[in-house]
């Protein structure tokens, strides 16, 4: 009897306790959610948003053809703050793009990423009034250690055909021609630069872009 | 319709906060990356160089490689130079195509390029000078006066890649390049 008159005293208390205690417990969760929300978006997408442009960047800062990405803006005094930072973060001190233009492609020309354990044949016709290299590297931009101490083609020491068409192939094993050994594994970077010389410029709308190589899957 | 009942519950003006927050984030991050990074370029490629004086590096190779994406199709004479106590005196030859003679400000701005022009050796002689410093009353015939904001900075020559039987004749012109403090 003195049980069931402590029930009927307790109840309303408890459930108004309860019910105050769930209503405050939900208005904390509610607003825990909001400020995980708010970080949430602010550290993901700021920092995120910056680390992707900065490293990949994008259509205001950079100019892609096919695999090849270039940074039109690179050790120029007026280049954008994108540009600026890459080449900061990775450590590059290129020439000024007024000068020379280094295309990187990280991708076959169908966009497949480049590795080592396949064979590629990078085709392409000579650039008569510009200088240029093409060379390959680990995707940290790395030289990759062989034996052959072969690390780049330049226009003075490839093996023109006699129409002035090139082929290099990329490959761990010996290949005649003009090969570039690519040893070990993972992924690769290949790099095509273009040097003024003082002939005709490299910033020419267009021009460089249009003759630039094409990078073709041979076998894996 | 949860997905309705889901969005409602959703506080768009803390979202629409967020995003402009997340936008000046973004601004404030790329901009300081510059500043905030430990060693850029110019610090990875200068270390070690004597100040004020010209130095040929040695082939680029996966053991020599300083930078990333540094290609060995070229070899290298570098000048950390150091103009604060007075005018700093650069001079190359560049006898052919790809030959290059650079200048750097220590953000890695490439603020002077000279290219070699094809069958023409020219030879040029630079005077950097800070803005604030008054014209020296001797200097070379040939030598340039450049005006420079950037009291330290990098010069670089570039002799291009041609093969075996270039590469003792590149090397000793590359060793020609010259880079020396003038005094007051």
């Amino acid at each position: 009897m003195q049980i069931l008159s402590f029930r009927t005293f307790s109840s309303p208390f408890m459930s108004f306790t309860l019910h105050k205690l769930k209503k405050r417990i939900s208005a904390v969760v509610g607003q825990t959610a909001d400020w995980a929300l708010f970080i949430g978006i602010v550290l993901i997408g700021g920092l995120g948003s910056s680390w992707y442009v900065v490293e990949n960047g994008s259509p205001l800062s950079t100019v892609t053809v096919g695999p090849w990405m270039m940074w039109p803006s690179a050790a120029r005094s007026d280049a954008d703050p994108y540009t600026r930072a890459h080449h900061a973060r990775l450590g590059k001190l290129p020439l000024s793009a007024e000068f020379s233009q280094t295309y990187l492609a990280r991708t076959d020309s169908e966009g497949r990423a480049l590795v080592a354990s396949c064979d590629y044949s990078i085709e392409g016709h000579e650039l008569l009034s510009h200088w240029w290299s093409l060379s390959v590297f680990d995707s940290k931009g790395r030289l990759i250690s062989n034996p052959a101490e072969r690390f780049t083609f330049t226009s003075d020491t490839i093996v023109l055909s006699p129409d002035g068409s090139y082929s290099v192939v990329l490959s761990r094993d010996a290949r005649p021609g003009n090969w570039l050994p690519t040893g070990g594994g993972g992924r690769l970077a290949v790099a095509f630069t273009v040097l003024d010389l003082g002939v005709r410029s490299v910033v020419q709308e267009g021009e460089i872009e249009r003759q630039l190589p094409t990078i073709k899957r041979k076998s894996c | 319709m949860a997905l309705i009942t889901r969005l409602t519950r959703i506080n768009w003006r803390i979202v629409g906060a967020a995003v402009a927050a997340m936008g000046v984030l973004h601004i404030i991050t790329t901009l300081t990356i510059p500043a905030l990074t430990p060693r850029n370029g110019y610090d990875l490629i200068s270390k070690d160089l004597p100040l004020n004086q010209m130095h040929v590096l040695p082939p680029v190779t996966p053991g020599t490689q300083r930078l990333p994406f540094l290609a060995a199709d070229a070899r290298y004479a570098l000048c950390r130079f150091d103009s604060t106590d007075g005018a700093v005196s650069v001079s190359a030859i560049l006898p052919g195509p790809g030959w290059v003679l650079a200048l750097y400000t220590p953000e890695g701005d490439n603020f002077f390029t000279t290219v070699a022009r094809p069958g023409a050796s020219q030879t040029v002689s630079l005077l950097l000078m800070p803005t604030d410093e008054r014209t020296p009353e001797t200097s070379g015939p040939q030598e340039v006066i450049l005006r420079v904001t950037a009291r330290r900075g990098l010069a670089m020559v570039r002799s291009p890649e041609q093969g075996l039987a270039y590469r003792v004749r590149n090397i000793s012109e590359l060793k020609q390049a010259r880079c020396g403090f003038r005094k007051r």
